[in-house]
């Protein structure tokens, strides 16, 4: 695929963008919705700096599709396909590499389980900077730059799913002897308490 | 005979205090302990009001979770027997007499009642009984040894088995798993017949749609579990020399 259908599409939906002061309304009352929540939420402390390097983004970018004029827009669309296509997963990596790094930094999100997710960051980053990188796949499977990419993402994330059943596993036999424990020494400690209470009244 | 019964109940208020009542009476003066298995009533305090000890779990493991609990406090406590049987009220106290004499006069580690070798037209849906057919045909192939009634919870064992169960142990839907591991360690299990009552009352915890749950996780189970080392240290001549150095060195 070449992407000239998508383009096509794209120019018929953006004709008369200039003109569509209600949708553009509306897109800029979302944006602005989005990032005034956003704001509020992070500064009553409700929520943390993670989730709102996601949604201030999204708003901002919303904001900015709202106010561009037609002319731009149609800018964007001349740029070749490969290239918006590398800037997006550049930018998702860039979004990825922050939320993991905030996470590690506030919530305390364990090095080891964030390991894959910087990995998946790093790949996505590389294969956005040097599309060459995923050459050797598309030589050896023929699909497209972002087939190739999508799949190298769902390999990864596969992989951090499978991480977290295996700890998931671990946690949860390792809960299962600490609660059998627990209910051991709570025994003793009854036992303890009645041997001991007797004892008093018996010298009382 | 230094044994006790454990009994892991779930939400059973409603037949717990008999349950505990009727082995108290009917066998000779075991300790009975009830593990509660994070039940959000009654069962706890109707347990210990029946005479009998009671394990508070502090959230709820599931069955396997449970017993092996009972496990680690039998082994803790040094007894040589310890008795397994369901809160329900479907494991008749007269059975554990049968469990007894099988364990005293044959050579084993753990003794099952089993439904299907006694005569009476023990009653379980349709779905539930061919899958539980198939199960002991495959555990029976597994361990060399007909099994008939691979998912009973009226068991018996012996101390040696007791050290390995305290230390692994499956954790839900756990018999079958549970005596394929041991027989893997070296152990060795009869079954005896035993007629089961049905429930005193409220419904079994396991549907049709468990039941195919059930038989496909067991028979991954018992298949990884054969591809498995073995853990040399709860090998049963292993456990058995360990213990007999404890007996010694303490007398």
């Amino acid at each position: 695929m070449r992407g000239s259908d998508v383009d096509e599409l794209r120019q018929q939906l953006l004709t008369g963008w200039d003109d569509a002061y209600v949708t553009r309304g509306i897109v800029l009352l979302a944006a602005l919705f989005i990032i005034g929540m956003t704001a509020r939420a992070l500064r009553r402390r409700r929520i943390g700096v993670a989730p709102a390097l996601i949604w201030l983004p999204i708003g901002a970018a919303l904001a900015v599709f709202a106010a561009l004029p037609e002319g731009t827009l149609y800018a964007i669309i001349q740029v070749p396909y490969l290239t918006r296509i590398r800037y997006v997963v550049g930018g998702i990596s860039l979004l990825v590499l922050l939320v993991t790094w905030e996470a590690i930094r506030q919530t305390h999100l364990q090095e080891r389980y964030a390991l894959l997710w910087v990995t998946t960051a790093i790949v996505l980053l590389l294969v956005a900077i040097f599309p060459q990188v995923i050459g050797f796949l598309r030589a050896v499977t023929g699909t497209e730059y972002t087939t190739a990419v999508i799949a190298v993402a769902f390999t990864f994330l596969i992989l951090v799913a499978f991480h977290f059943s295996i700890s998931f596993s671990g946690s949860l036999s390792r809960q299962t002897r600490l609660a059998q424990r627990i209910a051991l020494l709570e025994m003793r400690i009854e036992k303890m308490e009645e041997d001991h209470a007797a004892r008093m009244s018996r010298r009382r | 005979m230094n044994a006790i019964v454990l009994i892991p109940a779930y939400n059973e208020e409603n037949n717990i205090g008999a349950v505990v009542a009727d082995v108290i009476q009917r066998t000779p003066p075991y300790d009975v302990l009830v593990v509660n298995d994070g039940s959000s009533d009654e069962t706890a305090a109707r347990a210990r009001r029946a005479g009998a000890k009671v394990l508070d779990l502090p959230c709820n493991l599931g069955v396997g979770g449970a017993i092996q609990a009972g496990f680690c406090y039998a082994v803790e406590k040094g007894y040589d027997y310890a008795i397994r049987c369901d809160g329900d009220g479907q494991h008749p106290a007269e059975g554990i007499a049968v469990l007894v004499e099988a364990m005293q006069t044959q050579e084993t580690d753990l003794v099952v009642g089993s439904r299907f070798r006694a005569n009476g037209s023990y009653k379980s849906a349709g779905v539930r009984h061919a899958g539980i057919f198939v199960l002991g045909w495959f555990l029976s192939l597994i361990c060399r040894k007909r099994v008939t009634d691979p998912t009973s919870g009226f068991q018996m064992l012996n101390r040696p088995l007791m050290t390995f169960w305290a230390h692994s142990y499956p954790m839900d839907y756990p018999e079958p798993e549970a005596i394929a591991l041991m027989r893997r360690q070296g152990y060795n299990y009869t079954e005896v017949p035993v007629e089961f009552r049905e429930r005193l009352s409220g419904r079994s915890s396991i549907g049709d749609w468990d039941t195919l749950y059930y038989v496909l996780k067991v028979f991954l189970a018992l298949m990884v579990d054969r591809a498995r080392p073995v853990d040399p240290q709860y090998q049963r001549e292993n456990v058995v020399r360990r213990l007999c150095a404890d007996l010694t060195s303490t007398s």
